[in-house]
């Protein structure tokens, strides 16, 4: 097993010490949080799941071994959780305003924020297994590897679906530019 | 490929989203505690309950040898 990047994290949570929680929330809170706003399509709903991901790793974490891959287990609690009401509400999850989080990004050129806008509005178009893919492997920078642990997958499996979700992006994006100039927002 | 790489580093470049202060603050709190408090025990009612059944059920027991005796 490979030495975990969070052991100090890890250590302080295994002694029950807050400061364990506070590293590993500074670490990884916004990355899940993005995550799950993404995933979800609303804001309201990824702050119930994130307070569910990070309530979780307050009591499991003493358990959890010192070389534990802790960013994958984050994530595996939080799509966990997402699965897990999309079950239970049997909901539409439908792509909201909210979702919007790139509009505001500061320092971003008009052009760069329009790319931005444009790859979230691609990414909302896509079905939640392949959102999740992308966001984890694209976004979040989850090795092959880990993408098979937190999806339960072997890493074949997972080679394939990623490689299937990236060409439907690719056409996701199309129509989105396309959209776009029609409208008018892109010349 | 290069389509691939490129919408990658595209994906790569989308931003954090950051958290709501007060969310941040309750839950800082909530699971301070919860990591505090350490692995929940077993409640207290739960012992007392199983206790008074096992008494019960050993006086019944009693009671129904000594009635063919």
């Amino acid at each position: 097993m490979t030495e975990s990047p969070d052991r100090d994290a890890l250590a302080l949570l295994q002694r029950h010490d807050p400061r364990g929680f506070e590293l590993s929330y500074r670490r990884y809170a916004e990355r899940i949080f993005g995550f799950l706003v993404r995933l979800s399509g609303s804001r309201a709903l990824a702050e119930d799941l994130f307070q569910h991901t990070f309530l979780r790793l307050a009591e499991a974490g003493p358990r959890l071994g010192i070389d534990s891959d802790l960013r994958a287990w984050l994530f595996t609690v939080a799509r966990n959780a997402f699965h897990s009401q999309a079950r239970t509400r049997r909901a539409a999850l439908r792509m909201d305003a909210d979702l919007r989080v790139t509009a505001s990004v500061t320092g971003a050129s008009p052009d760069e924020g329009m790319a931005l806008a444009e790859l979230e509005h691609a990414l909302a178009q896509l079905s939640a297994a392949d959102r999740e893919l992308l966001l984890l492997f694209g976004v979040e920078g989850l090795t092959h590897a880990e993408l098979a642990s937190v999806l339960g997958l072997d890493q074949v499996t997972v080679r394939k679906r990623v490689s299937r979700a990236r060409a439907r992006l690719a056409e996701a994006l199309d129509e989105a530019a396309e959209v776009m100039s029609k409208s008018g927002v892109r010349k | 490929m290069t389509e691939v790489d490129e919408l990658l580093a595209r994906l790569r470049k989308l931003p954090a989203v950051a958290v709501d202060s007060e969310l941040e603050a309750g839950l800082h709190a909530r699971a301070v505690r919860r990591l505090r408090k350490g692995p929940r025990p077993a409640p207290l009612a739960s012992f007392a309950l199983a206790g008074t059944v096992v008494l019960y059920l050993g006086w019944a027991l009693g009671f129904a040898s000594a009635l063919y005796h």
